[in-house]
């Protein structure tokens, strides 16, 4: 956000609604739900801020072509629905802005190709996706900000130690879930009894298979001791040894 | 607007439900030619609007055996352009001209050795080896219980494997080919040069999806349409929507 402030001219207007988000979602744990009320606070969010501004009757958005293809093909009822996209499905159909959406036909390697030519920085082009609904498909179940934290906490020694080991770019996509089950430990004499963290990487070419990532062992080690050692609401790190299909690559 | 149309060279990807469609597009652009994806029962008055240059079936999940498994319209026969089918886009193709597909005792999944049977304007020079008695070969990835048994009129064979006499076909007179296996995936090793001489050589598409070209045309898109207006746009620091933020910077 920053960078996008001060080297591109861009104005950015940060909006802490993390409250608002999680109190829509208090005792909601399933995942469609949980997608649809996230997609439409949002937006709501969005209606909010720009009736605060003068004349915005603009929302762009970053719909890529394949979230196209999988919203039309729901409204045909040929597809079934995997999952609705934050992008496209959830959106009111009294939405006050009209919609600009200039990645629309655009997949997801020709947008990193004119992001490079645009003169993005490899790193922000080469970021892995972080789906629409945030950590809120992330934390599994209803979603708390106690949860959240954990999340938190956990994603970035993941991250961290994948770019210390140089692994970031050799693995398509990587992330840390929450899974709101509590787990035994043992901490010197005392036992713990707190919450389990299950690390997910994997590879693909096109996201629509993919194989879940050979990491080192002993690179798996470090991430999962420094977890365990840092968060003290977590007592147990797993890793997630499924592929797509049949699992898919987000947990929710 | 850009002084060429980049939307002007085009080709139609009928979606017969393949978990590759999405990838047969994405060949289809890396040749530089935009392409839409469809579905297979679109209705045929579109198709005049498009007017694409050439079609391509996909694969699908279902037997060409039974009556009731999809098939394309006529309408896009009679638009006269050369088609390409692929695994149950040319085994509709062929029992849409009288040519015979039964279930197979033998499926192929996996990677199969083609043999190029006869000169043709699809797969001619694209070989991964010439055997010593001067039999151009394939490496392909086949995924198909189905297979071709008996010749639609009007086609000639242009390649076979053990299991599937019929691995390629190809009407000359009305430019239609059928190909058993999959071009658009990796494994198959020329794959991408077979599209290419599809899309670029039969079709004869030019080559004007590019990135460049694809900014230009995004912002003179975005200009003409929203105008000196303000535009707001959610910023979550991915790609897509920071890749948007560098087009409509550079757009208003």
């Amino acid at each position: 956000m920053a960078t996008f402030a001060k080297n591109m001219g861009v104005k950015v207007i940060r909006v802490n609604a993390a409250d608002r988000f999680l109190t829509r979602l208090e005792g909601v744990a399933d995942p469609e739900q949980k997608r649809k009320i996230i997609g439409n606070t949002f937006i709501e969010i969005f209606e909010q801020e720009a009736a605060k501004l003068k004349d915005v009757n603009w929302l762009a958005q970053g719909t890529i072509y394949p979230d196209v293809i999988e919203s039309a093909g729901s409204k045909t009822g040929k597809a079934h629905v995997i999952k609705s996209h934050h992008n496209v499905a959830g959106l009111p159909d009294d939405m006050k802005m009209e919609l600009v959406e200039p990645l629309r036909e655009l997949f997801k390697d020709e947008v990193r190709k004119i992001g490079l030519e645009l003169g993005l920085p490899y790193d922000m082009v080469h970021r892995h996706p972080f789906p629409g609904p945030g950590l809120g498909v992330r934390v599994l179940g209803e979603v708390k900000k106690e949860y959240c934290d954990i999340l938190r906490l956990a994603d970035a020694i993941f991250m961290e130690e994948l770019h210390k080991a140089d692994c970031y770019n050799k693995v398509s996509q990587a992330f840390a879930v929450f899974l709101p089950v509590k787990s035994v430990g043992v901490v010197g004499d005392a036992r713990r009894y707190s919450y389990v963290i299950t690390l997910r990487a994997v590879e693909t070419i096109d996201f629509m298979t993919a194989r879940w990532a050979r990491l080192d062992p002993d690179l798996l080690e470090t991430i999962s001791s420094r977890i365990m050692n840092e968060i003290a609401d977590v007592s147990r790190v797993a890793y997630d040894i499924s592929s797509k299909p049949p699992a898919t690559i987000e947990w929710e | 607007m850009p002084d060429t149309n980049i939307h002007s060279q085009k080709i139609l990807i009928l979606d017969f439900g393949s978990q590759y469609t999405q990838l047969i597009a994405r060949r289809v652009r890396e040749s530089g030619v935009y392409c839409e994806i469809w579905d297979y029962d679109v209705n045929p008055q579109y198709l005049e609007e498009f007017s694409p240059q050439g079609i391509i079936f996909s694969g699908g999940p279902e037997s060409a055996t039974t009556t009731e498994s999809p098939r394309a319209a006529d309408a896009l026969y009679d638009l006269g352009v050369p088609i390409l089918g692929i695994c149950y886009g040319m085994q509709t193709m062929a029992e849409r001209f009288g040519g015979k597909v039964e279930a197979s005792s033998k499926s192929e999944f996996g990677f199969a050795q083609v043999d190029v049977s006869a000169n043709n304007k699809l797969l001619d020079g694209i070989e991964d080896r010439v055997t010593e008695a001067g039999q151009p070969q394939l490496d392909v990835w086949m995924s198909h219980g189905d297979k071709i048994v008996e010749l639609p009129t009007g086609f000639r064979v242009i390649a076979a494997t053990e299991s599937a006499p019929i691995a390629a076909m190809c009407n000359d007179a009305q430019s239609l080919y059928g190909i058993q296996f999959h071009p658009e995936v990796t494994h198959t090793v020329q794959g991408q040069r077979i599209l290419e001489r599809f899309v670029r050589d039969i079709c004869a598409c030019e080559s004007l999806w590019t990135a460049a070209s694809i900014i230009e045309d995004a912002i003179a898109t975005v200009r003409e349409r929203v105008g000196a207006d303000k535009v707001l746009l959610g910023l979550s620091g991915g790609v897509d929507s920071s890749v948007v933020a560098a087009l409509l910077q550079r757009a208003i």
